[in-house]
C-alpha cells in the first residue's frame, strides 16, 4: 500500500490510550498526513503522539496543535450541552441513552481527543414524538441533536433489553445514561460498517472501546446476534487490532479477508468525506471521486446486500450489485429532496 | 497590588503543556503557557506581585522574575482574566522592562505568553450562528446522522461544504494533488 495511509496508521496506533507513547515524524510526513488528520477529525489524536518530537514546530504540527485546542474548547460546550440537555429530558419524564460522540469520547485519554459533530440521543421509541417536542423546548446550543427513536444499528436487539444493559456515566453533576460496554462496542462496530470505514476515527473509538472492557465484559452477548452482523463485528474488531495494534482478549480469533485492510486502508488515504446527494448537485465533479469512495464502497456494499467481510464473490460484481441497488433509489431520493425543499 | 483571577464564566482545562481557559461569555479561548498559567493560578487577591515573583523565580529560575510577573498579569489583565485591570506601566517603566525582558531571550519559552483564539471568527462556537430557525429549535439532521452537518454560519469561511449549515460552500475545494483546502466561504 503507498502514498500515506500506512503512516497514518502508525501515527493513529494506540493514540487513544492514556499513555500512548511519542512519535518522531519528519515535517515533511506530518505535512502529508495533516490535511487527511484535520478532515477526519484524528489531529488532535496524532498532536498528542508528535508533540514531543521535532516535528512539533513545523506549520503542520502547527496546524495539529490548534486542532487540539479547539477540540478541547468545543468539548467543554459540548459537555455542558450534555449535561443540560439530559437534565432538560429527564424533567419532562424522558430518560435517553447517548450514543457515539461523548459516549466513545469518554474512553480516550483526554476529552479534547474526539472531536462530536452533534449529540445523538436516543429514546424509547413510543416516545419519541413527545422527545422531540421537548426538543424544541431546549435553547438553542453548541451542537445539533441527533434524535432517534431507539437504537440504530442496533436492529436486533430490543430497547428495553438495551436500556436494561445501560449505565449512567457520570458528567460534571449529570449521570448521563450510555450503552452497557458490549452494545457500545457492537454499536460502533457496525455504525463503521454501514458507513464504509472511511474514517479512521471510528476505528480508534472501536479500539479505545476494546480496551475499555472490564475482565466481567460479556463477549458472548456481544458478538451473538445476525451472523451477518456478528462477522463483521469480529472483522473490524480484528481489524483495529491489525491496523492501530488495539488489544484484544486472549484467544480472539477474527480472520481477515486480504481484501478489507487494503479497502481501508485505501479509503484513508483518498481523504474521502461522505456527502450528501445534494452537495454533489453543486459539485458534480466531486461526484465522480464520491461515487468511487460512496457508491462503489466495497465495504458498505457488502454489508447492505448483507453479505459477510469473508464473501467470496468478486469485489466487482459486489459493488456492482450495491450500485445497481442505489441506481434504483436514486429517483424516490430525488423525490424526497424536492418534497423537502418546495416545503 | 493584589490580583485576583476572574472565575466567572469561564472553563479552565489543563493540557500537558498549556492551559486552555475558555470565556463563554465572550466565546474566546485563552492559550497560557506555563508561566502565564502559574501566576494566573496563584492569582487569589491574597498574593502580592513579590510573592508571585517568588514563584516564578522558584519554578523557573528566570533572572528577572517581577518583570516576568508583571508582564504575566498585564496579558491576562488585557485578556479579561482578572477581576480588577491591572494598572500599565508608565513608558519609562516600559522602556526599563524591555530592557530587562531582553536579557531573558535565551529563555523565552518560559516568558509569559497568553494567546487568544477567537472562537466566533472561526465560526464554530457561538448558538447564535447555529441555528437555522429564528426559534432556535435544534437542527435536524436532515439527511441522517452520516451527513456531518457541521452548521456553519452563512458567510463563515470553511473548507467543505458539509461544514456549512446551507451544505454549500463557494470557493472551498479539496485538492487530492496537493492534499490541500483551499478555503471558500458558507453560501
Amino acid at each position: 500500500m503507498s502514498g500515506p495511509s500506512l503512516l497514518l496508521a502508525e501515527a493513529l496506533a494506540g493514540a487513544w490510550r492514556v499513555d500512548s507513547g511519542g512519535l518522531d515524524l519528519s515535517a515533511e510526513q506530518l505535512g502529508r498526513l495533516a490535511p487527511l488528520l484535520i478532515y477526519g477529525g484524528e489531529a488532535a489524536l496524532v498532536w498528542r503522539r508528535v508533540r514531543g518530537g521535532k516535528s512539533r514546530t513545523c506549520s503542520a504540527g502547527r496546524w495539529l496543535r490548534d486542532e487540539h485546542r479547539h477540540n478541547t474548547t468545543a468539548a467543554f460546550l459540548a459537555e455542558q450541552q450534555i449535561q443540560l440537555l439530559v437534565s432538560h429530558m429527564r424533567a419532562g419524564g424522558i430518560e435517553p441513552i447517548l450514543i457515539k460522540g461523548w459516549a466513545a469520547a469518554r474512553h480516550y485519554a483526554e476529552p479534547g481527543l474526539r472531536p462530536y459533530s452533534d449529540l445523538d440521543l436516543c429514546v424509547r421509541p413510543e416516545q419519541h414524538s413527545a422527545a422531540a417536542a421537548r426538543l424544541q423546548l431546549f435553547p438553542p446550543a453548541a451542537l445539533p441533536v441527533d434524535l432517534h427513536r431507539g437504537i440504530p444499528d442496533l436492529p436486533d436487539r430490543s430497547w428495553d433489553e438495551l436500556y436494561r444493559r445501560s449505565r449512567p456515566a457520570r458528567l460534571g453533576n449529570v449521570d448521563v445514561r450510555v450503552l452497557g460496554p458490549e452494545d457500545h462496542l457492537r454499536l460502533t462496530g457496525l455504525h463503521w460498517v454501514r458507513h464504509g470505514g472511511w474514517r479512521m476515527l471510528w476505528l480508534c473509538d472501536i479500539a479505545a472501546a476494546l480496551e475499555a472492557g472490564s475482565d466481567d465484559f460479556d463477549w458472548d452477548y456481544c458478538l451473538n446476534g445476525p451472523r451477518q452482523r456478528s462477522e463483521w463485528l469480529r472483522g473490524v474488531i480484528g481489524l483495529a487490532r491489525r491496523l492501530l495494534g488495539a488489544r484484544t482478549p486472549p484467544g480472539f480469533s477474527s480472520e481477515l479477508p486480504a481484501w478489507l485492510p487494503r479497502t481501508v486502508l485505501w479509503l484513508w488515504g483518498a481523504g474521502h468525506l461522505r456527502h450528501s446527494c445534494r452537495y454533489y448537485l453543486y459539485h458534480p465533479v466531486e461526484a465522480v471521486a464520491g461515487l468511487r469512495c460512496d457508491w462503489l464502497n466495497p465495504i458498505k456494499a457488502a454489508f447492505r446486500l448483507g453479505l459477510g467481510p469473508g464473501h467470496r464473490w468478486p469485489l466487482p460484481l459486489v459493488q456492482l450489485g450495491e450500485w445497481l441497488r442505489r441506481a434504483r433509489e436514486l429517483p424516490a431520493r430525488f423525490r424526497g429532496y424536492g418534497r423537502y425543499w418546495s416545503s | 497590588m493584589l490580583p485576583k483571577a476572574r472565575l466567572e464564566n469561564l472553563s479552565v482545562r489543563e493540557l500537558p503543556e498549556e492551559t486552555l481557559v475558555y470565556d463563554r461569555a465572550t466565546h474566546k479561548t485563552h492559550c497560557l503557557n506555563r508561566t502565564s498559567a502559574l501566576v494566573w493560578r496563584h492569582c487569589d487577591g491574597r498574593t502580592s506581585l513579590a510573592a508571585l515573583a517568588g514563584l516564578i523565580a522558584e519554578k523557573f529560575h528566570l533572572p528577572n522574575p517581577d518583570a516576568v510577573a508583571r508582564l504575566a498579569l498585564e496579558q491576562l489583565s488585557r485578556r479579561g482574566l482578572l477581576e480588577q485591570p491591572v494598572t500599565p506601566l508608565s513608558d519609562a517603566a516600559r522602556a526599563s522592562r524591555r530592557s530587562a525582558l531582553k536579557k531573558l531571550a535565551a529563555v523565552a519559552a518560559a516568558l509569559p505568553l497568553v494567546m487568544t483564539i477567537n472562537n466566533a471568527a472561526r465560526g464554530q462556537i457561538p448558538p447564535t450562528v447555529i441555528t437555522e430557525q429564528p426559534g432556535g429549535a435544534p437542527i435536524p439532521a436532515r439527511f441522517g446522522s452520516h451527513d456531518m452537518v457541521l452548521r456553519l454560519a452563512s458567510g463563515q469561511p470553511c473548507s467543505v461544504s458539509t461544514q456549512c449549515i446551507s451544505l454549500y460552500c463557494v470557493g472551498a475545494s479539496w485538492n487530492p494533488q496537493t492534499r490541500q483546502f483551499a478555503q471558500g466561504r458558507c453560501a
